[in-house]
């Protein structure tokens, strides 16, 4: 018997959230963000989001931006070397969205624990910060056998999670190429938290090609609810050994965030202004794109 | 880098090593890995007067010829599998523009051996006794094959002279920046034309770092010491494929073949895709990257996977 | 039953040639379908080359050419065009497929030019891998329609070597292949007279008369003495052509016009 096709377009993928949902993205530091779904979101006008990750950037803040955002839950939120997020900066001082302080790895603990089936998992990161104060899913407690304090780390249960990878297969197993930078492991517990799993591939490939290399299949298709393809899903951030960061789009990104004004001009010019991803694509160019390409070539 | 110099440089700079009147060959076949970014920068450029020494280089012969470029062509097939003749470089024979030199297949790349291995003559049994041998075109027919007897007393078989193209421009996969070359899948006649070729300049998918080409150095076509002058030039065969990159873009392939019912519609195609773009990537975003992006290949199949895979 | 084709007699005809075993050297359009046919059929062994370089192709799918990514999936050898052009000659090749522009009662062939041939009235492609392969295969078959531009009294210019002049031209070549083995048309199959290596009727499709043949033609054929009917393809071998190699009809049409 056929599986039926997990497959979807990106916009059919993205219609799954609903306005309030928990949404947890995936990637960090400027690395394996699902831009194309963040871009998505803001066309298709989500409202009220509780957005969830352990250290975001430009997803977040243009999400923000986009007035898809009430909560924001995550470590940091800045546009790394070239500065603040301003988006962010503005909404958080006007006191337009909900901030929810973490570390990275309390943050990263609140997947952990509902990705395991755990209610929470202890840690002794935040005690003696101000992160408990204004956290309501840090609790101290004692622990039972050594009497020692601990702080809880609640379980998050996202209505959604977002992930961006390299390749699926149409019944929805998920794969990273073998050749992949630091760990990946956040991004597949960001996933197994959620109740709805969307997952953004550089390629959807055939079954031939994700038996070939069993090993490198990070979520199988039980814990995916749809994939769509999206090539450089993740541009302007970077994607492993795929491509470089787009450092020219991230500056005239950062340049133009620095006035309302501004950043509601570069919304419409490359997200509200294009119809889809390959819009995007199309405009961002292929100068730039085969610029930070390093590795195209699908042999191993 | 062992030598410390490195290879790579600008499309412009490598192809002021191709000058009018010039002997040239090019790699590829079929609908596969030909140097067509190349050969629309020297049609751009205007080149003319060339004689082409070709294998099996369908579009790159053919595109030469409807831009007036081609004045002399040894080859031993020009045909678009799948659509039809090359109407452009037959009218050229057609109208007497374009004088020709058949050979067969491996006759052309005996003759190539022959120039790459420093030999005075290639022996072969093919192309002996037919009108290929026994008809002379623009080359003098004593000076092209002979009939000879073997030294050895050992049988009678066809001997065929070098052929020595000044250029050899090739489409590859990957490049170091010492110069190394890997290409995947079938290679054509690369190797024969890269040994034969007085200068060889060689476009390329990806440029890669010094370790990875001698981790698979089976893969390795072309070493350093084979190559002149290696350019970045992704989508560079494009509207053919290359191996493990991307298929050939059939739409393309089939709208040059209905233009090329006649001279206008040739001109007015070269104007859209080659004189009206600055450059290489004016070229891609006139095609749009979606639409490129839409070419690349499943990584176990090798070819563009049918079914459920839209964005 | 539904009616079956001339290309579908054409197809199993060519298929018919394959021995078991052997290695062929194939292009594109119905000698590949012959040879799926074949390999599906009484010659699972047969060892697919591809002019390309591609050695002992296993695809899963019909390919568009010799060039078709597709021939290169299972392929045990990915080589350079030299490579399988060289097979030839080392005499590895059992059997190759042509097909043709023009054909003589020899069994020469013509994908050069008609007209002079430094004038010519219609450039053709040229030999490509067609010259090779006749030279130097064990044996080739032809495929073509049988009409008069293709079966003519003098070729404008002689691409690829049949029997050449007639008896022992080609020994005196020392081309190593045996030449022409079959040559399959529409109406009918033809071979060559052992003797005087001239092109003769040896098998005719159903329906199909020795005048309407002899009609066709631009020279005199020859007819064999034991002349039969061409056998009639298996339900199999058309189930396996409409429904499995060509479903859709894109080298073998399946009913007639």
């Amino acid at each position: 018997m056929t599986q039926p096709t997990k497959v979807r377009s990106l916009a059919e993928a993205v219609r799954l959230i609903s306005d309030g949902d928990v949404v947890a993205f995936g990637g960090h530091t400027a690395r394996r963000h699902p831009m194309a779904a963040v871009r998505e979101i803001v066309r298709q006008g989500k409202r009220r989001l509780h957005v969830a990750g352990w250290n975001n950037g430009i997803d977040m803040d243009l999400l923000i931006g986009g007035g898809c955002v009430a909560t924001v839950e995550t470590s940091y939120i800045g546009i790394g070397s070239l500065g603040l997020a301003r988006n962010y900066r503005r909404a958080a001082e006007a006191g337009a969205i909900r901030i929810i302080e973490h570390s990275e790895t309390t943050a990263m603990d609140r997947f952990r624990a509902a990705s395991m089936g755990l209610p929470l998992l202890p840690t002794k990161t935040g005690l003696g910060t101000d992160l408990p104060r204004y956290n309501p899913h840090l609790k101290p407690f004692t622990d039972p056998f050594t009497g020692e304090t601990w702080l809880a780390v609640e379980a998050i249960r996202p209505d959604v999670a977002i992930i961006h990878a390299h390749t699926a297969d149409e019944k929805g197993n998920v794969q990273l190429d073998p050749q992949r930078w630091h760990d990946n492991s956040p991004d597949a517990m960001i996933a197994r938290s959620a109740k709805t799993v969307i997952v953004t591939v550089e390629q959807i490939v055939s079954e031939d090609a994700v038996m070939a290399r069993p090993i490198d299949t990070i979520l199988p298709r039980s814990d995916v609810t749809c994939v769509a393809e999206a090539p450089y899903g993740a541009h302007p951030c970077c994607c492993d050994a795929r491509y470089d960061y787009d450092m020219e789009h991230l500056r005239r990104y950062y340049e133009a965030t620095a006035t309302v004004e501004g950043f509601a001009d570069w919304l419409a010019e490359f997200v509200t202004g294009l119809e889809d991803h390959l819009a995007y694509l199309d405009k961002i160019g292929a100068r730039s794109l085969m610029g930070i390409s390093m590795k195209r070539t699908v042999r191993p | 880098m062992r030598s410390g110099i490195s290879k790579i440089v600008p499309l412009e700079a490598a192809l002021s090593a191709v000058e009018d009147g010039m002997s040239l060959t090019a790699g590829g076949f079929a609908h596969s890995h030909q140097p067509m970014a190349m050969t629309r920068a020297l049609i751009r450029r205007g080149v003319r007067r060339l004689t082409l020494m070709g294998v099996a280089e369908c579009w790159v012969a053919e595109f030469l010829a409807a831009a007036g470029a081609v004045e002399k062509a040894y080859f031993s097939n020009f045909m678009f599998e799948g659509f039809g003749r090359c109407r452009r470089f037959v009218e050229g024979v057609e109208t007497g523009r374009i004088a020709t030199e058949d050979h067969s297949h491996f006759g052309m790349i005996c003759r190539l051996q022959a120039a790459g291995l420093g030999l005075p003559f290639m022996p072969l049994r093919a192309m002996t006794a037919t009108d290929i041998v026994e008809v002379a075109g623009f080359e003098d027919i004593t000076q092209k094959s002979r009939f000879i007897a073997s030294p050895f007393g050992n049988g009678r078989v066809t001997a065929v002279s070098p052929l020595k193209p000044d250029v050899a421009i090739i489409h590859a996969a990957r490049a170091d920046a010492a110069g190394n070359v890997q290409l995947f899948g079938a290679t054509s006649v690369i190797e024969e034309q890269a040994r034969a070729a007085s200068t060889v300049i060689v476009s390329v998918e990806e440029i890669v770092e010094a370790d990875v080409i001698p981790r698979q150095p089976e893969l390795t076509i072309l070493p350093a010491l084979l190559v002149d002058a290696v350019v970045h030039l992704p989508f560079g065969a494009h509207p053919t494929g290359v191996f493990g990159y991307y298929e050939h873009d059939a739409a393309y392939l089939g709208e040059y073949y209905a233009a090329s019912r006649r001279q206008d519609s040739t001109d007015a195609f070269f104007r859209r895709w080659i004189h009206d773009q600055a450059d290489h990537w004016s070229y891609l975003d006139a095609l749009l990257v979606s639409r490129l992006l839409a070419l690349r290949v499943d990584p176990a199949l090798g070819t563009i996977m049918t079914g459920q895979r839209h964005v | 039953m539904s009616e079956i084709s001339r290309d579908e007699f054409m197809a199993v005809a060519a298929a018919r040639e394959f021995r078991d075993g052997d290695v062929a050297f194939i292009g594109t359009g119905l000698p590949m379908v012959a040879a799926y046919l074949a390999k599906a059929t009484h010659a699972p062994r047969v060892k697919l080359v591809f002019e390309s370089g591609i050695i002992d192709a296993a695809p899963r799918e019909l390919a568009s050419g010799v060039g078709d990514y597709r021939l290169a999936y299972g392929s045990p050898k990915i080589a350079g065009m030299s490579y399988a052009l060289s097979l030839l000659q080392g005499g590895r090749i059992d059997i190759g497929f042509l097909g043709t522009a023009e054909i003589d009662r020899f069994g020469n062939l013509n994908s050069t030019v008609i007209g002079p041939y430094r004038q010519p009235r219609v450039r053709l492609p040229g030999s490509g891998g067609a010259n090779d392969i006749a030279s130097m295969a064990g044996r080739f078959v032809v495929i073509c329609r049988l009409d008069r531009r293709h079966f003519v009294e003098k070729l404008s210019y002689l691409t690829t070597p049949g029997f050449l002049s007639g008896p022992r031209a080609r020994e005196a070549a020392a081309l190593p292949g045996s030449g022409p083995s079959r040559v399959i048309t529409d109406l009918a199959v033809l071979g060559f007279d052992p003797e005087t290596k001239m092109m003769r009727v040896e098998e005719l499709y159903p329906g199909v008369t020795l005048e309407q043949v002899h009609e066709r033609s631009g020279f005199a054929l020859g007819v064999a003495d034991d002349i039969a009917e061409a056998l009639a393809p298996t339900d199999r071998q058309l189930h396996l052509l409409r429904h499995v190699i060509d479903p859709d009809g894109r080298y073998v049409v399946a009913a007639n016009v």
